[in-house]
């Protein structure tokens, strides 16, 4: 018997999975309904049905690992066809939760992301941290005047704070994400393939940005506009804000050029585009919720990962516009309050990614490119193989 | 019996519209002179009846043929007590409605079954009652629930019952530890709770309780059964209900899973037995296990063991999961199963089972299981993980499988006679078979036991996995044997609750049995028959034929080899009749002569006419009705075809063949009942011995130059009613094809 393996249950990690939303994966008998429903499921190599069973069997290494699960855009239609009410897409979602905590570095801010009776922590942190800057700017009180943001936090001081705590998570988060390329390429004695890696991206972006694989939902519809949303909501935010830290540098230059203004008034365009991003935010996020709160089979079962995440977003979004609206009516001290609680949102959101169910945002990312290099490659083997057998035949 | 005849001739539900009733009439007064024969248009309604009951009261007409409808239909009506013989002629299914109307053919059709109808009237006897000492108590043989419960519930539908258990009562359900559950939710393990109904049984009056002992003999017939004890106790029985019960299949043969050689490789028998006496632990140093993988369809669905499945492993694993579980949280439980079989409702233990995290399930086929340091590592391949797995266990539960405890009668007679062969010398080359066959059949020595004294052998014969039972669709909890009925684990593989209502549905076999038999009348199925088979013992040959083809065993020999008659055994199937070459088997309204007599009053017309005439011998069982079911569709028939109805086909005796050709008719269709190992002949055999003496037919056939395709046997079961219109009609189309039978007009 060729290539026997030796397996050892782990049933701590099946206890987890059942705790963290996977609570039904004991009821699958293994029909494999939900990998012939699945529309997101590749021909070869489909899923989620080995997984419900790799799962079962508390093989944990296996799980995290495996791209496949991190192909599932938890549409559901699993669920919804599955006759013993195992629920995988819902597993999958613990899944995915488990495998963050996996390659977490440090591994105790996964485990505190997940618990909410760390959230007290959580929140205080950041909270500190900003008091700390503060003091340490010397910009402890409520400033005089206008409402201007930037006399409570200067530019400089916020980009720095921000800036620099941005480039240590960057650091955690690469090293999550090397791991995971590393555990899903562990078959590959030949190295990185970059040209083939590159062209694998483009196709991925693509479906990314068009949110393809969303639109294949067939139990859940309302979850590609929901996401297409929120995704287009933050991209916008995020070019807005790219702007409005361009014009900040603009300014400080000696000439800078008169239309060049910061803060920017409501009529101007790019205000425009980050308010229209914040309603998309808006919309999107409120579609996601009622998507969460009804009671269907399609539903998704949602954990305290998931609410916090979903929360923090609403949070950001919502103090972001009150932020702008108290600005314009120069609302003092509330303004600031808001300001600060805003700053607290941003960095539970961005410093926390790698802990966080916002991680997805790579780890998904990562494995539908190297579902798609490692398909590209194995194309390319074939083709090297073919080539090296028809120069066999001609010299023969 | 002094013979008043009276013909009466329905013209209802289209038969008048077809036959001309005149004509008919003629028949019956005409050429059987016969003076009283009456039309009328329902001889069903209250005017008909009234008009042959006065014939009945004022000319005292005992014997009444009826040409109406099918001899099925209306029984009720047309029945006027059991002093009266009546004979129905099915001119309404079998003429009026398969046959075209006012034709010639249809006329010559209902005219040769008025004559057949009359000739059997004419030679039919009324039957003699038979009385004698009945005992009308119960055998029960096997004191575990099967046993138990059946005792009761005849016990409490006020017969007397003896029950015999070999140990102490209780059986295999006392040594549970828990069961599986029988009621909703179905999610907690019950307690067996087998001493409430062994106080039971010992607390009811009309069960007499033999324990720790044996059959030591059963002689005798269902209600005259004499039954001796090996602890001395003689007592009579009515019927006797087997109740034995099952034992595991030998590990021994498993040693390819390990059993054996390794220690902690056990049997689920054995873990249950641990489980009992308070703590499961690995025989090979006393520890608690951490893992166990289960091995389901050990030795079972597998052609080198048991060929089938034995229906409660998959579910007494689920439960010894549980037990095994409750000793530790971390303890893994690996199941590898070929399928999980959790039939009905046992699905939700089965989800139950399955929602404990601890518990891995996966199909697969263990490939072995091999020690390793203390532990053990089990292999299986083809799994539901996509790969072949090694698991580590520290012990391996076998699901082994149920074997009846039961034993093959027919085996063990055939040993016994290869001995008395080899005893005998008598001949080398006898010598030689007898000593193979000897070789073959030595493990059946010493298994028997029930020890009847019947010829055919000392137990149950068994269908092909050893279990003695019968089709269970056409004949519940019937055996080959009238009168003892086989229930529980030792019928075919079951659970308790399963066995529980076995063993109430032989008690009723029982209960039905005794009734009928000191009523006089046959069990089952032919339950109106109150005939018996007569033996003209003057001019038997002692050819044994008739004793070895009885499908119930009623015939014992005395030294010679002469059949000595047990009619409270008999099923009325008259195989015997057919099979006698003397032809001294008779009943009373079912003989040789009467139905060659039936065959000689078809009238074949002569080779110019261009008529030919096919008999067709219909088992009354399946083909029969079939037959009438197709004319209820109004199917059209050939009209060459005359029907005549057996007992079954097994009675057709080869003479009837020789009279049909002789009397000129062309060709012969028999037509019965499936047989075979899914056999639904109502007694057993019957078409089978039908077929093979039909096949000897068919040489003699040949020898007379007449074409083997004259005689045919066709299989039918009534749910392809159909068929039969095709199948005669095709007949009748080969028949036509041939030259007429050379034998018409002599």
């Amino acid at each position: 018997m060729a290539d026997i393996k030796l397996i050892e249950p782990d049933l701590n990690f099946i206890r987890e999975v059942l705790a963290s939303g996977g609570d039904s994966l004991k009821k699958c008998f293994q029909c494999g309904t939900c990998s012939v429903v699945c529309n997101l499921s590749p021909e070869k190599n489909t899923f989620p049905r080995r997984e419900m069973i790799w799962t079962q069997w508390g093989l944990k290494e296996r799980v995290a690992r495996d791209p496949n699960v991190w192909l599932c855009h938890q549409c559901n239609d699993c669920s919804q066809y599955c006759p013993r009410g195992a629920r995988p897409g819902d597993v999958l979602a613990a899944l995915r939760a488990q495998a963050i905590r996996n390659y977490a570095f440090p591994s105790f801010m996964a485990t505190a992301l997940a618990d909410p009776k760390y959230l007290p922590i959580l929140m205080a942190f950041p909270v500190g941290l900003l008091l700390l800057a503060l003091h340490l700017t010397g910009k402890l009180h409520i400033p005089e005047g206008p409402v201007h943001y930037a006399n409570m936090f200067s530019h400089l001081a916020l980009n720095l704070f921000f800036g620099g705590l941005f480039f240590v998570m960057l650091m955690t988060l690469l090293t999550g994400v090397v791991r995971f390329w590393l555990d899903l390429d562990r078959e590959n004695r030949r190295g990185l393939d970059v040209v083939t890696l590159v062209k694998a991206a483009i196709p991925t972006i693509t479906d990314i940005l068009l949110h393809r694989k969303f639109q294949k939902c067939e139990a859940n519809k309302s979850r590609y506009l929901a996401h297409l949303l929120v995704f287009y909501g933050f991209v916008g935010l995020l070019i807005t804000t790219a702007i409005a830290v361009f014009y900040i540098l603009i300014m400080e230059l000696p000439n800078p050029p008169a239309w060049v203004v910061y803060p920017l008034p409501w009529y101007r365009p790019e205000k425009f585009l980050g308010n229209a991003s914040a309603l998309a935010l808006f919309t999107g996020l409120s579609l996601m919720i009622a998507n969460r709160l009804k009671s269907d089979a399609t539903a998704s079962k949602s954990s305290y990962f998931d609410w916090l995440l979903i929360t923090v977003i609403g949070v950001l979004g919502l103090t972001g516009v009150i932020v702008e609206l108290l600005r314009y009516s120069n609302a003092v001290p509330v303004a600031y309050y808001v300001y600060f609680v805003h700053l607290v949102s941003v960095f539970m959101l961005l410093i926390y990614l790698p802990y966080s169910k916002f991680a997805h945002l790579i780890y998904r990312a990562v494995a539908m490119i190297y579902a798609n290099y490692a398909e590209a490659k194995a194309t390319v083997f074939v083709k090297e193989v073919e080539n090296v057998a028809r120069a066999a035949a001609l010299e023969g | 019996m002094d013979k008043k005849i009276g013909v009466y001739l329905c013209a209802g539900c289209q038969i008048g519209d077809s036959i001309e009733m005149e004509k008919l009439e003629k028949v019956a007064t005409g050429e059987y002179k016969i003076p009283i024969c009456k039309s009328h248009a329902a001889f069903c309604g209250d005017e008909g009846l009234a008009l042959i009951r006065k014939d009945i009261e004022s000319e005292g007409v005992n014997t009444l043929v009826i040409g109406a409808c099918s001899s099925r239909a209306k029984t009720e009506v047309f029945n006027f007590g059991p002093d009266y013989i009546i004979e129905r002629v099915n001119l309404r299914e079998h003429v009026a409605w398969s046959q075209p109307p006012k034709n010639e053919d249809t006329q010559m059709l209902a005219e040769d079954y008025l004559r057949m109808g009359i000739v059997k009237a004419q030679k039919t006897l009324p039957p003699e009652p038979q009385q004698e000492d009945l005992d009308r108590s119960i055998l029960v043989v096997g004191g575990g629930v099967t046993g138990m419960t059946s005792a009761l519930e005849a016990a409490l539908a006020c017969f007397k019952i003896n029950l015999v258990e070999k140990e102490t009562l209780g059986g295999w359900k006392a040594k549970l530890h828990k069961v599986y559950p029988k009621s909703p939710p179905y999610k907690e393990l019950e307690d067996p709770g087998v001493e409430a109904l062994i106080k039971k049984v010992r607390e009811e009056q009309n069960i007499t309780i033999y324990e720790d002992t044996e059959i030591e003999s059963i002689a005798g017939a269902p209600c005259k059964f004499e039954v001796k004890l090996k602890n001395g106790a003689q007592f009579k029985a009515g019927a006797i209900i087997q109740a034995t019960g099952w034992k595991p299949y030998d590990a021994s043969k498993l040693g390819h899973l390990g059993y054996g050689a390794l220690p902690d490789v056990v049997t689920s028998v054995q873990l249950e037995e641990m489980a009992k006496n308070g703590r499961i632990a690995r025989p090979s140093d006393g520890k608690a296990p951490s893992s166990v993988a289960f091995v389901q369809c050990a030795g079972s669905r597998d052609p080198e063991h048991l060929p089938y499945c034995s229906n409660v492993c998959c579910l007494t694993t689920l439960k010894q999961a549980a037990y095994i579980r409750g000793q530790g949280a971390d303890i893994k439980i690996y199941i590898v199963y070929k399928d999980m079989r959790t039939p009905g409702l046992y699905e939700d233990f089965y989800r139950a089972i399955q929602d404990d995290p601890g518990v891995f399930l996966t199909k697969g086929v263990v490939k072995g299981v091999s020690p390793n340091r203390g532990g053990l590592l089990v292999d299986a391949e083809d799994t539901l993980l996509g790969e072949s797995i090694r698991l580590k266990a520290d012990m391996v539960v076998l699901a082994v499988g149920m074997a009846p405890r039961s034993a093959d009668g027919p085996a063990i007679r055939a040993l016994m006679d290869a001995h008395a062969v080899v005893a005998k010398n008598e001949s080398e080359t006898q010598v030689v078979e007898a000593k193979k066959k000897i070789e073959t059949l030595k493990h059946h020595e010493g298994t028997s036991i029930l020890h009847l004294e019947y010829r055919q052998g000392p137990d149950l014969p068994v269908l092909q996995y050893g279990f003695p039972d019968s089709h269970f669709i056409c004949f519940p909890y019937e055996t080959q044997r009238t009168g003892i009925y086989a229930a529980g684990a030792a019928r075919a593989p079951m659970d308790s609750a399963q066995a529980a209502e076995d063993a109430a549905g032989a008690a009723l076999k029982a209960i039905q049995c005794i009734e009928q038999t000191t009523r006089g009348f046959a069990a089952h199925p032919r339950t109106w028959d109150n005939t018996f088979p007569e033996f003209y013992l003057q001019r038997c040959t002692q050819c044994k034929r008739c004793t070895e083809e009885c499908p119930f065993g009623v015939l014992n020999e005395d030294v010679k080899g002469t059949p000595l008659p047990n009619p409270t055994r008999c099923r009325s199937c008259a195989i015997c009749m057919g099979a006698c070459p003397e032809r001294i088997v008779n009943f009373k309204n079912y003989s040789v002569d009467m139905i060659a007599s039936m065959i000689k009053a078809i009238e074949a017309p002569e080779e110019d006419e261009e008529k030919p005439r096919i008999l067709a011998l219909f088992c009354e069982n399946d083909a029969y009705p079939a037959l009438d079911m197709a004319g209820e569709r109004r199917i059209m028939i050939d009209p060459t075809i005359r029907v005549i109805p057996l007992r079954c086909l097994g009675s057709t005796n080869i003479v009837w063949i020789a009279d049909a050709l002789s009397k000129g008719i062309d060709g012969i269709l028999l037509v019965g009942c499936k047989y075979g190992d899914d056999y639904q002949c109502h007694f057993i055999k019957g078409s089978e011995l039908a077929n093979r003496r039909m096949e000897n037919v068919q040489e003699t056939l040949q020898k007379l130059a007449l074409e083997r395709e004259r005689v045919q046997l066709t299989q039918l079961s009534i749910s392809d009613f159909e068929k039969l219109p095709q199948i005669m009609n095709e007949f009748a189309e080969k028949i036509k094809e041939m030259e007429p039978n050379p034998y018409k007009g002599f």
